[in-house]
């Protein structure tokens, strides 16, 4: 039993903005009181949040691992000690699995979505999140450009919700994601790629895609909406493909991926442009859709992504490492190390976009916060960013650094002075997030709440502020205290129940016969302990 | 009975069926995959026979006198078996080496057998004889022996299979060639819409020079690589890198993960070397339970999809990873 007593607390969720008040827990849960003799924590002048909960990053599966490997001189540089309660390991943009789980919780974050998991890869992905310690995981499967479900789509569209039910409940999946749909099939095909919605492609346009799995999902009653990475990332003018796909999705819930990779105006091929004003009010005015941003941060990132294209296209700008790996009847995966510099225009002009987004925006709880960590930066940035939305003036020194020319791309030069309050940071944070995810039992601290909490010091430089926690807790257990971790049990997997009707097996395994290098047997991941401990979010 | 995953090499087939009538669908290497034969006590100290305790004591004793001991081996057991012995590795303070080399500088291109299977329409078999090596990979990919070039010093078995056989000496500077000369093999290359390199081992140099080519082959057509590895060797790869950041061996001695020079070594933990077998030094030995046969776990196909290792019979043998696990607890 705890109280935390005194804290000035912010819980968006339930209404509280800056309140002085105690937050009690016991059994691991938020309550409504604990017993005087209870254990206090005396949080006067402090500042409790909800733990923070990662929309979208990139720390566990294949293509995390590969990062790993391909990076070698990032980990000689920063290394983690063996302690008592701590695994070694090492960091850089792309951490060892123990190490990403430490840094995480000395962050104050609680709860991370891996966004891009090639389901035929689930094993390999839960055996990551087994060792990646204190957090609470979910990972969402690449369903864009699976082939199976393409053959659904020409053939009996009513029978993908079946499909995705099938292989979420196969993998241990959260969510459903789409990279690019129609556009990664290609590629494999042969470098090619799509580049409207009403592309051919491989026998199924990227809009039926979109269509089909967006309603499958929204009929399944999925936590989660379809998570989309729009076609053509990256790509100059790409804001029209970005508003047609949200146009086309009118009606049905959608989360848009890192939305500031699809924000450019300009000519494909030319130099891009900003749109963040238009993609902001698109988002402002419909409220079934949210986004997360995908801030760039200057410095070292590690971008990997299942749009394969992207990276071969990155790798003639870096002329440096590249990986391709190309997963059958699923998804591809491409990774280029990356560095953002404040004097590249288009870099700048990355970096601009995505703070236009954050200031532009009207709804937190609809564009919350993302680096895509590692693609825009790793997740040990977010500190630095919170004070960039929050620090007006930290802000304006930063513009008047970067490339300036695409600062006058930019609304950023034109009074735009808002500052994000710290009831608005625990929206784009926690609650927010937590809300878009269908948590019901994180992002707040209400009766019933899992206990995880963060508590920091209140300090006018909000970067070191939330770099560096006080305490933290996890479903009750203190694993922060005075900024160093005291405890480090395993998370918990967050997986989605969903339902479907047998009947949609003798079919999948028919598609599965022609397209797989498995047995359909041997694809549903029935070890306990990667499956173990968990918790089933149902479906509605 | 029932249905099984061969470890026999880096194939990993998850379609084999254990029958009262025998093996379905095994290759060679799988029927001696599976046949265990007869096996020693199941722990001995000095050749003795002694409880799983007494030579857990006893190996643990090994590692913590050792100044540097190393950890090898571990192709023929599961992931989770390997996670264990990296967490073993890094408690004694020791070097782990999986076999693996550092991954290649630039990077690589590399597909799932599925894509090869149905996209591929050129593949080089660079240094690699799957006929001998991985008996059902031509089948499992139906590569068509006109589509084949084997590359290699000398005609192997799979040469004898593919439509053309290229013989080299330096393969670096056969590949550093094919990037720019006009021989027929590397118009064959540049003809091909998409193009797979399978390759066995090799060194640093060399496999700098595959992946050069493979890159630049990529930037006009797709193209691809696959390395041939035994058993669960990709998993043992995977695993060290997903715990240190680094997939080539790793020396634990300073309490953090840092690339380990191939070196000396006073004790030594070896895993799996031997189908279902732990040994530490020359003292200590243990004949537990076979992974994939008697033991349940999941395994990296060499192209990198885990599949799960089923347990078609019984043994009241401990586990690798039990073992493991008993030593780590006593350092």
């Amino acid at each position: 039993m705890l109280r935390i007593a005194g804290g000035t607390v912010y819980d968006p969720a339930n209404g509280i903005a800056g309140e002085v008040r105690d937050v009690c827990v016991q059994d691991g849960k938020i309550v409504a009181d604990v017993p005087a003799h209870a254990r206090t924590i005396n949080a006067n002048g402090m500042v409790v949040m909800p733990g923070g909960v990662d929309i979208h990053a990139h720390i566990a599966g294949p293509a995390v691992n590969a990062a790993r490997k391909l990076s070698p001189e990032e980990h000689r540089g920063d290394v983690v000690e063996r302690t008592e309660i701590m695994r070694a390991g090492t960091g850089g943009t792309v951490p060892s699995t123990f190490t990403t789980g430490y840094r995480y919780a000395l962050l104050g974050y609680t709860t991370v979505v891996e966004a891009a998991t090639p389901p035929l890869a689930a094993r390999h992905t839960l055996a990551e999140i087994r060792d990646t310690p204190v957090i609470d995981a979910a990972f969402l499967i690449l369903m864009g450009n699976n082939l199976p479900v393409f053959e659904l789509i020409r053939s009996e569209p009513a029978r993908v919700r079946e499909a995705l039910a099938w292989y979420l409940r196969s993998t241990g999946g959260y969510g459903v994601k789409l990279v690019n749909p129609g556009g990664v099939e290609m590629w494999k095909r042969g470098n090619g790629n799509v580049t409207s919605l009403d592309d051919e492609g491989p026998g199924v346009t990227p809009r039926q895609v979109l269509e089909t799995i967006a309603g499958a999902v929204d009929d399944l009653g999925l936590p989660h909406p379809v998570h989309v990475h729009c076609n053509n990332l990256g790509v100059s003018g790409n804001y029209r493909t970005t508003l047609d796909t949200l146009r086309t999705l009118e009606g049905r819930r959608a989360h848009l991926a890192h939305i500031q990779f699809h924000a450019y105006g300009g000519k494909p091929g030319g130099r891009p442009r900003s749109r963040a004003p238009e993609l902001a009010e698109y988002l402002n005015d419909h409220p079934e859709l949210s986004a997360d941003v995908g801030q760039v941060m200057f410095g070292p990132a590690m971008t990997m992504t299942a749009d394969a294209p992207v990276s071969a296209t990155l790798r003639e700008i870096t002329h440096g490492k590249w990986v391709n790996a190309d997963t059958e009847a699923e998804t591809g995966c491409g990774i280029v190390p990356f560095a953002y510099r404040e004097r590249n225009y288009v870099h700048a002009l990355q970096w601009g976009i995505g703070l236009e987004l954050f200031l532009l925006s009207r709804d937190p709880w609809r564009l919350v916060l993302s680096t895509d960590h590692p693609n825009g930066g790793s997740f040990l940035s977010y500190p630095r960013l919170i004070r960039l939305l929050m620090d007006r003036e930290f802000r304006n020194e930063q513009i008047k650094r970067v490339n300036g020319k695409a600062m006058k791309r930019t609304v950023l030069l034109d009074d735009l002075d808002r500052e994000y309050t710290l009831e608005e940071i625990a929206i784009i944070t926690r609650a927010g997030p937590a809300r878009q995810l269908g948590l019901r039992d994180k992002g707040h601290l209400g009766v019933g709440a899992d206990a995880d909490i963060t508590i920091y010091v209140d300090d006018a430089d909000r970067e070191a502020m939330f770099a560096a926690p006080r305490h933290v807790f996890k479903d009750g257990h203190q694993v922060v205290e005075d900024g160093e971790l005291r405890a480090t049990g395993p998370g918990r997997l967050l997986r989605v129940g969903a339902e479907y009707d047998d009947t949609i097996e003798p079919t999948l395994e028919k598609l599965f016969e022609a397209r797989y290098s498995v047995q359909f047997s041997s694809y549903p991941v029935r070890e306990p302990w990667l499956l173990e401990p968990a918790r089933t979010v149902a479906a509605r | 009975m029932g249905e099984a995953t061969c470890g026999g090499c880096g194939c990993l087939c998850d379609d084999i069926e254990v029958t009262a009538d025998g093996l379905v669908r095994t290759c060679p290497l799988g029927d001696a995959w599976f046949a265990l034969g007869d096996r020693p006590p199941v722990a001995r100290v000095d050749g003795r026979e002694v409880s799983v305790g007494e030579a857990a004591d006893a190996a643990a004793a090994i590692l913590r006198e050792a100044r540097a001991p190393l950890v090898h081996g571990l192709a023929g057991t599961s992931c989770e078996a390997q996670r264990r012995a990296v967490a073993l590795a890094e408690a004694a303070g020791a070097v782990i080496d999986v076999g693996a080399v550092a991954a290649p500088a630039i990077g690589w291109s590399t597909a799932t057998f599925g894509e090869i299977r149905d996209r591929a329409e050129l593949v080089v078999f660079w240094r690699a004889d799957p006929v001998v090596t991985h008996p059902r990979l031509l089948e499992r990919l139906r590569i068509d022996p006109g589509a084949m070039i084997v590359v290699d010093s000398e005609l192997t078995a799979t040469a004898e299979a593919a439509g053309v056989f290229v013989e080299v000496d330096d393969d670096f500077e056969a590949l550093w060639a094919l990037r720019a000369a006009k021989s027929g093999l590397a118009e064959r290359l540049r003809a091909a819409g998409h193009v797979v390199f399978i390759h066995g081992p090799l060194d640093e140099l060399t496999a700098l020079a595959l992946h050069s080519l493979v890159r630049d082959l990529a930037r006009d057509r797709h193209a691809v690589t696959l390395g041939l590895r035994a058993g669960n060797a990709r998993g043992a790869e995977d695993v060290l890198a997903w715990q240190t950041g680094f997939a080539g061996p790793v020396d634990f001695a300073r309490g953090f993960p840092r690339e380990a020079e191939r070196g000396e070594h006073d004790a030594e933990l070896v895993v799996a070397a031997e189908v279902a077998t732990v040994t530490v030094g020359s003292r200590v030995a243990f004949a537990t339970a076979a992974d994939g046969i008697e033991v349940a776990g999941t395994a990296h196909r060499m192209d990198g999809v885990p599949v799960p290792l089923r347990a078609p019979r019984h043994s009241d043998r401990p586990s690798i990873e039990d073992v493991l696990a008993a030593i780590e607890e006593r350092l």
